[in-house]
C-alpha cells in the first residue's frame, strides 16, 4: 500500500508523464480508500484550472501596466530601429 | 474586437499603446520583475519592428506578439540558469508540507475560472506564484500556462526527467498550500 507523501507525488506527476500500470493501480486504490488524498487530487485539479484561467486572462483582464516613461522609453527605441535586439 | 491589422502594423508606436500593457502583464505574470518584464516587452517590440514583414495578419497582431514574447521569456529563462536548490528537490520542509492535511471548504468546489477576475483573488493567486522559489516558477508557469512538455522544459531548465517531475510536484504542493492559507480556507463559509 503507498503512503499518502508517494499518493501526492504521483497526482502531481500524472499531470507530467505516463505513469507505469503499476502506478496507476496503486493510485487509484489509494485514493479510493482515502479520503485526504481524494481531497488533494480535488484541489491539484482546481488549482491547474484557476491559474490556467489566469494565464488566459492575464493579459486583457489583470493588474499590471508598463507606465507611461517605460512606454515612451520604448517608442524611442522602435523609432531609432531595431537595432541588433 | 476590430483591430485592422494592415494598417496597425504600419505604425509601432501605436503597438505600444495598444498591445504594451498586455505584453507586460504577460511577462509579469511569469518574471515577477518589474524591470526586467519592462526589457522583454522591449525586445519583443524590436524584434517585431524587425520582423513586421512577416506578419500577414493571419492572427491578431497581439497573438504574433505574445508568440514573440513567449520565446523572449523562453531566451531569457536559457541565458540565465537558475541553480536547482536542495529545497525545490526535497529537503527538511517537503514532510511538513505534505503532512498538512488538505481540507475541503466549498470554496475549493466552487472556484469559477471567473474568479481570476476578482482583484484580490488575483493578488493572493499572483504572490503566490511569486513567492515560489524561480526554478519551480519557471517550471510551472512553462508546463501550465504555456503548455510545453516535459521534454522540452527540460532542455530549457537543464534538468534530469526526476527532476523536473519533483519540481513540478514541490511547486503545485506549494501553491496548493499558499491558496489554501490565503484564500481557500474560510472563503466558503464567509463568503
Amino acid at each position: 500500500m503507498m503512503q499518502c507523501k508517494e499518493i501526492a507525488r504521483l497526482l502531481s506527476e500524472a499531470q507530467d508523464r505516463k505513469l507505469s500500470w503499476r502506478e496507476r493501480i496503486g493510485l487509484r486504490m489509494h485514493v479510493a480508500m482515502c479520503r485526504m488524498c481524494q481531497i488533494y487530487s480535488h484541489q491539484l485539479a482546481t488549482l491547474t484550472r484557476v491559474y490556467r484561467a489566469a494565464s488566459d486572462r492575464a493579459p486583457e483582464c489583470c493588474p499590471g501596466e508598463l507606465g507611461d516613461s517605460r512606454k515612451q522609453r520604448i517608442k524611442d527605441a522602435l523609432k531609432s530601429g531595431p537595432g541588433d535586439a | 474586437m476590430a483591430i485592422d491589422p494592415g494598417n496597425e502594423a504600419h505604425d509601432p508606436a501605436r503597438w505600444v499603446d495598444e498591445h504594451g500593457d498586455a505584453l507586460f502583464r504577460y511577462a509579469i505574470l511569469r518574471v515577477r520583475n518589474d524591470d526586467l518584464a519592462a526589457d522583454l516587452v522591449q525586445d519583443t517590440f524590436l524584434s517585431a519592428l524587425k520582423a513586421r514583414e512577416g506578419f500577414r495578419g493571419g492572427s491578431t497582431l497581439r497573438t504574433w506578439l505574445i508568440g514573440i514574447l513567449k520565446h523572449k521569456i523562453i531566451d531569457h529563462y536559457r541565458k540565465h540558469k537558475v541553480e536547482v536548490l536542495e529545497t525545490d528537490l526535497g529537503g527538511p520542509d517537503q514532510e511538513a508540507n505534505l503532512q498538512h492535511a488538505p481540507s475541503l471548504t466549498p470554496a475549493w468546489d466552487e472556484a469559477p475560472s471567473s474568479l481570476v477576475e476578482n482583484r484580490e483573488f488575483w493578488g493572493v493567486l499572483s504572490s503566490c506564484l511569486a513567492g515560489l522559489p524561480e526554478a519551480q516558477r519557471r517550471a510551472f508557469t512553462l508546463r501550465e500556462f504555456d503548455g510545453l512538455s516535459g521534454e522540452e522544459i527540460r532542455k530549457v531548465l537543464d534538468v534530469t526527467p526526476t527532476n523536473l517531475w519533483v519540481i513540478l510536484h514541490r511547486a503545485r504542493a506549494g501553491l496548493r498550500r499558499c491558496m489554501e492559507s490565503n484564500w481557500f480556507d474560510g472563503k466558503g463559509s464567509n463568503g
